[in-house]
C-alpha cells in the first residue's frame, strides 16, 4: 500500500507529500472507460477536483458508508452492525480507499514515494539492489575500511528510510590512484583546457576515503505520470528545484554516519570520511610523503597555485621540486643552486658524507671542498628526479596512510 | 599558463569567499576619479589593478578594502561629468596579495597582453582578468572573467556596459552552475552588419575522466533597443547572417576519430582548436570537426596556409559562422 501519513481531500490534514501521491494515483488508475479520475498533473495542492475524483472512485469501488447508515451516524448501528465504509471524498492511511487505490496502481506505479520537504515523487527500488550496491561497496579494498564501512551503511540506511539505491559512478566514483590523476591533469594542459588544480596525491579520491555516490537510475514521476530515469548527478531534465533536496537528504544520512559532504560548493556528488573545511592537501600530501618516503625524507610545501613542494634528503636544507605533477612524471624543477648549498651544508655537519653515494654513483674524485653548480651534472639532477619520483611512488602505494592536515 | 604556474612564487593561504547567490553587487560611488589607492573608514586602501580608457571614460579593476566577503575584484566606470559606478564581481579573495601574469592561452580566452590577477591557494585560488569590448563607435563594454577553485576549476565571465552611466551586466556565463569539471572561454567578435560587437562562448562539460568532449560554442550578440537607452542581446541567426570566420579541419564521423587526430596534429595546430559538432552548419549532422574562430577572415586564411605547409591531408574549410 501506498504510503501516506495523514488524510487526504474533504476537511482532511492535506499535506503537500499525500496530496501530491493521491492526485498522482487518481491520475494514472482509470475507471471503466479508460478515463482518469483526475486529470490534472500532480501539484499538492488539494482542491475540490480531487475531492470529487476521490469520492467518484469510492462510489465506483463501493467503498463509502451507504447515505442511509451514514446520516444516522455509526453509534446508533452497534448492535445492528452497519457495513464498514469511508467516508465519501476523504482518504485515510492505511483505510480501504488508500488500500483499493494502492490495488489498482498499475505495476510500474506500485512503490510510488515521495521524500517530506521534497516535491517530487519517484520509485523506490528493491532491496536486492540495494544490498548488492552495499556489498560492492564492503568488498572495495581501495576504500579505507572506515569509510567503506561507512558508506556502506549510507546506501542501507537510504533504502530503509527512502527506497532510493545510491550508486557510484564506475569510472571516476571510486579510488583513484595518482597515474589517474596525473591523467586528469595532463589531458587537461595539453588541450590548454585547465580543468583542475588538483595534482597527483591531492585529490580527494586519491586515499580511499572519498568516493562520488549518486542517484544513477532512480525513476521519478512527472506531473503527468510520464516516468522518468535520472543520472548520478540528478542533471538530465530532473526537476532543478528538487535536486538540492534530495542532495540534502543523502546528506542527513550521512551526516548521522559520520560522513562529510566536500567543501566544494558545486561537487554535490561527492562524499568523504573527512573534513575539508580546513584542510591543506598540499600539507597532507606532504605528510603522506614524509610517512611513506624510502629514503626516510622530510617534505614540506613550497606555495603556489597549483601546490608545490620541496624536500630534504637529510642534507642541509630544503630542495624545491615543483608540482606533484612534475614530480610523478619524473621532471621536477630542480635547481643545481639549491642542490648546491644543501650539499655543501651536509659536508661541512658530515666530512664523511658521500657525494657519489648520493647520486647513485661510485665515489666521485676531485671534488673541491667547497661545491659549485659545475660539480653537479645533468645527470646529477636527473638522478634526483628519479629519487623524487620513487618518492611519490611510494606515496601511491601507501595512501592508506594519509591523514588529513589543517592548513 | 603551465609555465607560469610553476614559476609561481610561494604565497600566504587564504579563504576565498565565493558569493552562493552569484549576483553581481553594484553601487555608485562619490569618490573622485582617481587611479591612486582610495582609503576606506578603516584606513584600507581600494587597490587599482588596472586601467581600460575608453573614448567615453574609463573603467577601473580594482580590489576593495576588506569586506565582510573578503577582498572583492571591483569594476568602476568613470566618465566625465558623471558620478562613477562601481560593481563587484561575484567571487572574492581574502587578502589583497595578488599576482600578475599575463595571459597565454585559450585557456583563459583573453586577448595575449592581458594581465591575470590571482591570489590564494587550493580553494581559495581566484584569478581575474578583464579585457574592453567595443560594442560601436560610442559604447565600450568590459568583459570580466574569473577563475577559482581547486579540484574543479570553474569559471564565471561577465560583460559589464555603462548604460545610463550606471554599469550593467549584459551578459553572464557562471560555470558554477553545472556540477563537476568543466570549461569554457569566451572570445570577442568584432561588430556584425547589424548588430554590435559579440561574445562567441566556448564551453563543454569535461564529464569522466578520460571522456572525449565537444565543445560547444554559442554567439552572443548585442542590439539597441528602439530608443537606443539599452542593449538587448539577439539569437544567433537575427540580424545579419555571418558574424565571424572559422576553420574547420576534417570531417570525423565519431568524436574519438576526431580526438585521436587532434592528438596527432597538436603541435601543428596549436592553441585555440576545439573539437566541436553543433556550432557550425558545414559540419554534417552527427559529425565532429576541428574547429578553430577568426575575427578576420585574413586570418582564417593565413592560418589555413600555415596548416598546409604542416603537411595536413584532411580537408580544411574555412567557412563564415552563425
Amino acid at each position: 500500500m501506498v504510503d501516506i501519513k495523514n488524510t487526504v481531500g474533504d476537511k482532511g490534514v492535506n499535506s503537500w507529500e499525500d496530496v501530491a501521491l493521491v492526485q498522482l494515483m487518481l491520475r494514472v488508475v482509470k475507471n471503466k472507460k479508460g478515463q482518469s479520475y483526475f486529470t490534472c498533473d500532480y501539484n499538492g495542492m488539494y482542491n475540490e477536483l480531487l475531492k470529487i475524483a476521490i469520492s467518484e472512485f469510492q462510489k465506483d469501488q463501493k467503498l463509502v458508508t451507504p447515505e442511509p447508515y451514514a446520516r444516522v451516524g455509526s453509534a446508533s448501528w452497534t448492535h445492528l452492525k452497519p457495513p464498514r465504509g469511508d467516508k465519501s471524498g476523504l482518504i485515510e492511511p492505511r483505510s480501504r480507499t488508500l488500500d483499493a487505490l494502492s490495488a489498482k496502481l498499475p505495476a510500474e506505479y506500485r512503490d510510488i514515494r515521495i521524500i517530506k520537504n521534497t516535491q517530487l515523487i519517484y520509485l523506490g527500488e528493491t532491496q536486492a539492489q540495494a544490498m548488492q550496491m552495499a556489498s560492492s561497496i564492503r568488498n572495495y579494498a581501495q576504500f579505507n575500511a572506515d569509510f567503506r564501512g561507512e558508506l556502506a551503511r549510507l546506501v542501507e540506511v537510504m533504502h530503509q528510510e527512502h527506497g532510493i539505491v545510491l550508486r557510484i559512478p564506475p569510472t571516476d566514483g571510486w579510488r583513484r590512484d595518482f597515474a589517474s590523476q596525473v591523467n586528469i591533469v595532463a589531458k587537461a594542459l595539453k588541450e590548454n583546457r585547465p580543468a583542475t588544480n588538483a595534482g597527483p596525491g591531492e585529490s580527494p579520491h586519491q586515499f580511499g576515503r572519498g568516493a562520488d555516490i549518486g542517484f544513477q537510475g532512480l525513476k521519478w514521476v512527472m506531473g503527468n505520470g510520464q516516468i522518468k530515469t535520472t543520472d548520478f548527478w540528478l542533471t538530465q531534465g530532473f526537476p532543478g528545484a528538487q535536486q538540492s533536496k534530495f542532495w540534502e537528504e543523502r546528506n542527513k544520512i550521512a551526516l548521522r554516519l559520520g560522513l562529510f559532504k566536500t567543501n566544494k560548493a558545486d561537487d554535490f556528488i561527492h562524499i568523504q570520511g573527512y573534513n575539508d573545511a580546513t584542510l591543506s592537501w598540499g600539507k597532507s600530501l606532504a605528510g603522506l610523503l614524509e610517512a611513506t618516503s624510502p629514503t626516510r625524507a622530510r617534505w614540506s610545501v613550497a606555495g603556489g597555485s597549483p601546490n608545490q613542494y620541496k624536500v630534504d634528503f637529510g642534507l642541509g636544507g630544503f630542495i624545491f621540486v615543483g608540482t606533484s605533477t612534475q614530480m610523478w612524471q619524473g621532471v621536477s624543477s630542480i635547481n643545481k643552486a639549491e642542490v648546491v648549498r644543501a650539499l655543501n651544508a651536509k659536508r661541512v655537519a658530515t666530512p664523511t658524507f658521500s657525494i657519489g653515494q648520493f647520486f647513485g654513483e661510485a665515489a666521485i674524485p676531485n671534488l673541491p671542498p667547497v661545491l659549485t653548480e659545475a660539480n653537479i651534472t645533468n645527470a646529477n639532477i636527473q638522478h634526483l628526479q628519479y629519487v623524487v619520483q620513487t618518492e611519490i611512488q611510494a606515496a601511491d602505494r601507501g595512501w592508506d596512510q594519509w591523514i588529513a592536515v589543517a592548513r | 599558463m603551465k609555465s607560469r604556474l610553476r614559476q609561481a612564487k610561494p604565497i600566504i593561504a587564504l579563504a576565498m569567499m565565493i558569493a552562493l547567490s552569484g549576483s553581481m553587487q553594484g553601487e555608485t560611488l562619490d569618490a573622485p576619479s582617481s587611479n591612486q589607492p582610495a582609503p576606506n573608514a578603516t584606513g584600507k586602501t581600494r587597490r587599482v589593478l588596472e586601467s581600460f580608457p575608453t573614448s567615453q571614460g574609463v573603467f577601473e579593476l580594482s580590489m576593495s578594502p576588506e569586506t565582510k566577503n573578503g577582498y572583492g575584484f571591483d569594476i568602476t566606470w568613470r566618465a566625465e561629468g558623471e558620478k562613477p559606478s562601481m560593481v563587484t564581481m561575484p567571487r572574492f579573495a581574502v587578502t589583497q596579495d595578488e599576482e600578475r601574469a599575463d595571459v597565454e592561452s585559450m585557456g583563459w580566452g583573453a586577448d595575449p597582453g592581458s594581465k591575470i590577477w590571482s591570489s590564494g591557494i587550493e580553494g581559495d585560488y581566484i584569478a581575474t582578468v578583464a579585457r574592453p569590448v567595443v560594442l560601436d563607435d560610442d559604447t565600450t563594454g568590459l568583459l570580466v572573467t574569473q577563475l577559482g577553485g581547486f579540484e574543479d576549476l570553474k569559471r564565471n565571465h561577465c560583460l559589464w556596459v555603462p548604460i545610463n552611466g550606471r554599469l550593467k551586466a549584459m551578459w553572464t556565463f557562471d560555470e558554477r552552475q553545472i556540477a563537476g569539471p568543466t570549461w569554457s572561454s569566451t572570445l570577442v567578435l568584432p561588430k556584425g552588419k547589424d548588430s554590435l560587437g559579440q561574445i562567441a562562448l566556448f564551453y563543454c562539460h569535461l564529464g569522466e575522466i578520460l571522456d572525449d568532449h565537444v565543445v560547444n560554442i554559442a554567439v552572443t550578440r548585442f542590439v539597441w533597443n528602439q530608443e537606443k537607452t539599452n542593449l538587448v542581446s539577439i539569437k544567433p541567426g537575427q540580424g545579419s547572417g555571418r558574424v565571424a570566420t572559422a576553420l574547420l579541419v576534417g570531417n570525423f564521423i565519431t568524436i574519438a576519430e576526431a580526438f585521436s587526430q587532434r592528438e596527432t596534429l597538436i603541435k601543428c595546430l596549436q592553441f585555440g582548436w576545439v573539437l566541436s559538432n553543433n556550432s557550425v552548419k558545414e559540419i554534417p549532422r552527427g559529425h565532429t570537426a576541428l574547429v578553430k574562430l577568426f575575427v578576420r577572415r585574413e586570418e582564417a586564411e593565413l592560418d589555413k596556409k600555415r596548416l598546409a605547409k604542416c603537411g595536413i591531408k584532411l580537408p580544411i574549410k574555412i567557412v563564415g559562422i552563425f
